[in-house]
């Protein structure tokens, strides 16, 4: 294997293992390159134990992260203790839960991942 | 002929019980003696109505008259009519026809417009799956929410059903217009949480209008 100029396209399970060191610069998502879960299997080793046909990640569907992506959405203030969201759009969005703002910290829809907090008045 | 007369003493008879139950002049007298219907009807022959009195004219012959002409002579004006038409094939691998917003094809997962995933791993979809297609495991993110680590869907078990798009409550499982996803291997049937999710981004456009279209349905 090692005199052939190109990668294979097709590796069984040994050869697989073999260059699972090489595969270690996968990026779990194309915004991140860890995991996000405790029990998260890292893609580095995902193409391990079977034997697969296709081993190429440029090949295979990546999509981004979505805690990177709710991470980048500013915190909505607001006036009220409590606050409502829907996911907007009416029926097109979530069902509608209130959260309770008093902790003053942001707190994330467990929907849609909205961060909503309080804002602090001097009165 | 010998059969419609074998069949007619029969015919008569239920034709009478049927007619015994009008409400009419004589027959109203008798109504409250508790006779069965047989009885009945042997004792209006026996008062002389014609059992033939409806039969003017053989059913089949009357039914032929009634529906099947109109048929014919319905179904060769539709014929005439497609013989001044030009005649029209659509090419299909550049043209597609049309598809109704409620077309059930290839899955994908949604995401709201800020880019979090809809799915909150409540597992109803993988509940009513009646394929048993659908795994999903679910475990918090490091922000705390808790959204699904595998979403599993084997399309080789799918029969397309719809369930879990009508489960759904914030519909993040869809089904989208996509139905040209053949592949060359079995194992690309196996869709994991990266294709759907890529699949909803990349469908995301015609799933919104779709579901906007339809929504007030569901």
């Amino acid at each position: 294997m090692a005199a052939s100029p190109v990668a294979p396209r097709f590796m069984s399970t040994a050869a697989t293992a073999a260059n699972a060191g090489s595969q270690a610069v996968v990026a779990q998502a194309p915004n991140r390159p860890a995991v996000w879960s405790e029990h998260q299997q890292n893609k580095a080793i995902a193409m391990t134990g079977a034997r697969f046909e296709q081993t190429d990640f440029d090949l295979q569907p990546n999509p981004l992260s979505a805690q990177e992506l709710i991470a980048q959405v500013p915190v909505r203030m607001v006036s009220a203790r409590r606050v409502a969201c829907d996911g907007g759009g009416g029926a097109l969005g979530h069902p509608k839960v209130y959260i309770n703002l008093d902790r003053g910290e942001p707190q994330p829809c467990g929907y849609c991942g909205l961060r909503f907090q309080q804002e602090h008045h001097h009165h | 002929m010998s059969v419609l007369a074998a069949a007619r003493p029969h015919l008569s008879i239920t034709r009478l019980a049927a007619a015994s139950v009008m409400p009419t002049g004589v027959r109203h007298v008798h109504r409250s003696s508790g006779d069965s219907v047989t009885v009945r009807a042997r004792r209006e022959q026996r008062l002389g109505v014609d059992p033939e009195k409806h039969m003017v004219q053989p059913v089949l012959d009357r039914a032929a008259q009634e529906m099947f002409f109109t048929e014919i002579i319905r179904t060769m004006w539709l014929v005439l009519e497609q013989m001044f038409k030009p005649p029209y094939t659509i090419m299909y691998p550049q043209e597609k026809g049309p598809l109704s917003p409620r077309f059930r094809g290839e899955h994908a997962l949604r995401r709201y417009p800020t880019g979090e995933e809809r799915c909150i791993a409540c597992k109803l979809c993988e509940a009513i799956c009646p394929a048993q297609a659908i795994t999903i495991e679910a475990e918090p993110r490091e922000d705390g929410s808790r959204r699904t680590t595998r979403y599993d869907i084997d399309m080789t078990k799918c029969i397309y059903c719809g369930f879990c798009q009508e489960a759904c409550p914030v519909d993040a499982i869809v089904e989208s217009q996509n139905f040209e996803f053949t592949t060359e291997t079995r194992e690309e049937l196996l869709y994991n949480k990266e294709k759907l999710l890529a699949n909803g981004d990349k469908w995301e456009a015609e799933l919104a209008r779709n579901l906007k279209a339809d929504y007030l349905y569901r």
